[in-house]
């Protein structure tokens, strides 16, 4: 999963991609309202967080703009805590609404839900033949036992669980499991998929060849 | 509206109802008494007039006792006849007709006149049986009976002449008058009290008014005003006076408010940093360097969240002139020279020339304070200002007036941010709070500190023309 940060406090931003990055989110930044439009409309997040006030556009304004291309799910992160800018905020588009100063737990529990509601996916739990899903818990059971993946492998599988019955395009796959940063190495995605594959099963992913990867409905 | 006991209502009331039949009641009896003498000097009057008139008829002498016996007048003077000097001339007991007509039956008026002998020689047909004759050490005028006022006198040539009135029914109309002054009285009296108690109720009205509203605004709208009927009165004046105290209450209130909300909010955003920097660094073990980088960031949101607390305090204590300035003679050249002076390093690390240009300037003020908004205005102006731009510190006197300019070659501020650039929290877009360690709140304090010098501050610029601030201080 890919998520995008709009956040023009230098410290708050760090902090959050970091602690998003260590929860296996692939995280980009913008530190104010222009950039974090131009990003999020010319990239597929799978999620964003977007500050209220912010130079150069605020989020409101912002949000405004994005609803007309996208439909990337969107949590406001706002010091304005009257009903009134809730209803706003949730008006014009957004999929939740925190008020700082937050609990990062609540946060990030926030976030995979309405990364769960972008994907139509009502619960935490997916089974998915012996395997079963917890996007909650980031774990993956093989049978009922835990099997230990890296976090890119996990973000792997979770991107195609979201998406099974459909086939993942390598460039999506790419676009949702590595951020600006990563300097892209085709090589890297077929690493990771034939390390699940050991783990989880040889048919667990499917090969389409030429347009990709799924996961069987 | 009520009329309890303790009620200013009731107790105007009694005392202006007894006031008026205090008042009532005098003009009554004055009036009553005042009939009452002007009616028995009109009957003395008479009584003088009917007694003077039986003297002279009694002392009316012989020619006059002739007179009555023959009636032609006589065509020869009667013979010259010497007085009988056996007989003593007597008074007449003749009395001419006009003057028996004032006695009698029909007139109320009777007469007695004695001679030595205690029987009277003579009385009219109408009077009493019992005049006792009066004694010579008497006063001239006496009642009797309460129904019979006389008058007498003791003259030659008897010794006594009595004249006397029947004065029962005249009593009566006086009662019968005194009856009516009274009803009339007793009207008057309602009639009084009526239109009394309506004027006070009239006048308590707006005292109702007033503690009505008063007590609403005590239960919390304090919105709520006295209507005021713009009357020079007592009450008018009073309700003008209210009505200012309570608008003082609600912009009191309403700074209160302000404050703690704008704390709460400008808080929020340092306190998250907080959180977050905290709750991701415990989420799992981490080494010490990230703990340290953690606790260091941490630090700098905790000064933040200090510096903004001050700021606020500051403000606060400003607006309810809590906090009263230092005031000594100063040169406003050498405070500001001062602060610019403080200034070079952060203007060299900026790569800002400073430009000092400061004449003698003396006033009564608070230098801390002045030195706190000199700073401020400096140091926006360092940091508007990229490298290479000049800022210029400018003191000099004009008029009684005192004038500090500052002003900056950098980036200006745009025209509709220009009328909002001493409000409180308000950033012109780019400035944002704690990327440079600023509060908001800079131009606030400096805007409050010079009005408490009853001075005032202004700003021109344009965006991208640079900006300058002017202090005008009386």
């Amino acid at each position: 999963m890919r998520l995008l940060i709009v956040e023009d406090e230098p410290d708050l931003r760090r902090s959050l991609a970091k602690a998003m990055r260590e929860e296996g989110y692939a995280v980009d930044t913008a530190d104010n309202g222009e950039d974090g439009l131009y990003k999020a409309t010319s990239t597929d997040y799978d999620a964003m967080v977007l500050d209220g006030m912010l130079p150069r556009m605020d989020g409101w304004e912002v949000l405004k703009q994005l609803r007309r291309s996208k439909q990337t799910p969107v949590l406001m992160l706002t010091a304005r805590d009257r009903s009134i800018d809730r209803v706003c905020g949730l008006d014009t588009g957004a999929d939740d609404y925190v008020v700082k100063p937050f609990d990062l737990a609540e946060l990030l529990a926030r976030l995979r839900a309405i990364i769960r509601r972008g994907a139509k996916q009502s619960s935490a739990r997916i089974e998915v033949g012996i395997v079963g899903i917890d996007t909650a818990s980031r774990t993956i059971a093989l049978a009922g036992e835990t099997v230990a993946l890296t976090a890119r492998e996990y973000a792997l599988v979770e991107y195609l669980v979201l998406h099974r019955g459909e086939v993942v395009t390598r460039t999506t796959l790419y676009e949702h499991l590595f951020d600006e940063n990563d300097s892209s190495l085709s090589n890297l995605l077929d690493v990771h998929v034939s390390n699940v594959r050991k783990k989880l099963g040889h048919d667990f992913i499917t090969t389409r060849r030429g347009h990709g990867y799924g996961i069987e409905a | 509206m009520k009329l309890t006991p303790h009620s200013l209502r009731w107790r105007l009331q009694i005392w202006y109802g007894l006031l008026l039949v205090i008042v009532l009641c005098a003009f009554g009896l004055t009036a009553h008494h005042l009939e009452k003498v002007e009616r028995l000097r009109n009957v003395d009057n008479e009584l003088q007039h009917r007694l003077a008139a039986v003297v002279s008829e009694l002392r009316a002498g012989p020619q006059r006792q002739e007179q009555r016996a023959v009636s032609p007048p006589p065509r020869q003077p009667p013979p010259a006849r010497l007085p009988d000097p056996g007989r003593p001339p007597g008074p007449n007991l003749a009395f001419a007709p006009e003057v028996t007509a004032q006695f009698g039956e029909g007139t109320k008026y009777y007469f007695v006149v004695w001679m030595q002998e205690a029987e009277p020689v003579a009385r009219s047909a109408n009077a009493p049986a019992d005049v006792p004759r009066p004694d010579r050490l008497e006063a001239a005028t006496r009642e009797r009976k309460g129904q019979l006022r006389e008058a007498f006198i003791f003259a030659a040539p008897v010794d006594c002449v009595l004249v006397g009135r029947f004065t029962a029914d005249e009593e009566g109309a006086v009662v019968l008058n005194a009856v009516l002054l009274a009803s009339a009285g007793g009207l008057l009296f309602l009639l009084g009290l009526l239109g009394g108690g309506w004027l006070i109720a009239r006048a308590i009205r707006p005292i109702e008014d007033i503690t009505g509203t008063a007590a609403r605004i005590a239960d919390g709208d304090l919105t709520q005003r006295i209507r005021e009927t713009h009357d020079q009165s007592e009450l008018g004046r009073l309700s003008t006076a209210l009505n200012q105290t309570f608008s003082r209450l609600e912009d009191a209130f309403a700074q209160q408010q302000r404050f703690t909300a704008d704390a709460a909010h400008e808080l929020r955003t340092p306190l998250t940093v907080l959180l977050t920097l905290i709750q991701t660094t415990l989420a799992r073990a981490r080494s010490a360097e990230e703990y340290r980088d953690t606790l260091e960031a941490c630090q700098r949101s905790a000064q933040r969240m200090r510096k903004l607390l001050e700021a606020l305090l500051q403000l606060a204590r400003l607006d309810a002139r809590e906090e009263p300035l230092q005031r000594g003679l100063i040169d406003v050249a050498d405070t500001a020279g001062e602060c610019l002076d403080l200034l070079k390093p952060m203007a060299l690390e900026q790569g800002v020339t400073l430009q000092k240009n400061v004449k003698p300037a003396s006033i009564h003020g608070d230098p801390d304070r002045l030195a706190q908004v000199v700073t401020n205005l400096l140091i926006n102006a360092i940091q508007h200002t990229p490298r290479g731009g000049t800022v210029t510190l400018e003191v000099r006197k004009e008029g009684s007036a005192t004038i500090v300019r500052a002003s900056d070659t950098g980036t200006g501020i745009a025209a509709k941010d220009l009328p909002h650039i001493f409000e409180r929290f308000y950033r012109a877009d780019e400035a944002r709070a704690g990327t440079a360690g600023r509060t908001g709140l800079g131009l606030s304090i400096a805007q409050a500190i010079v009005e408490a010098h009853g001075g005032e501050i202004s700003v021109e610029s344009e965006a991208g023309k640079g900006a300058t601030f002017v202090v005008r201080l009386p």
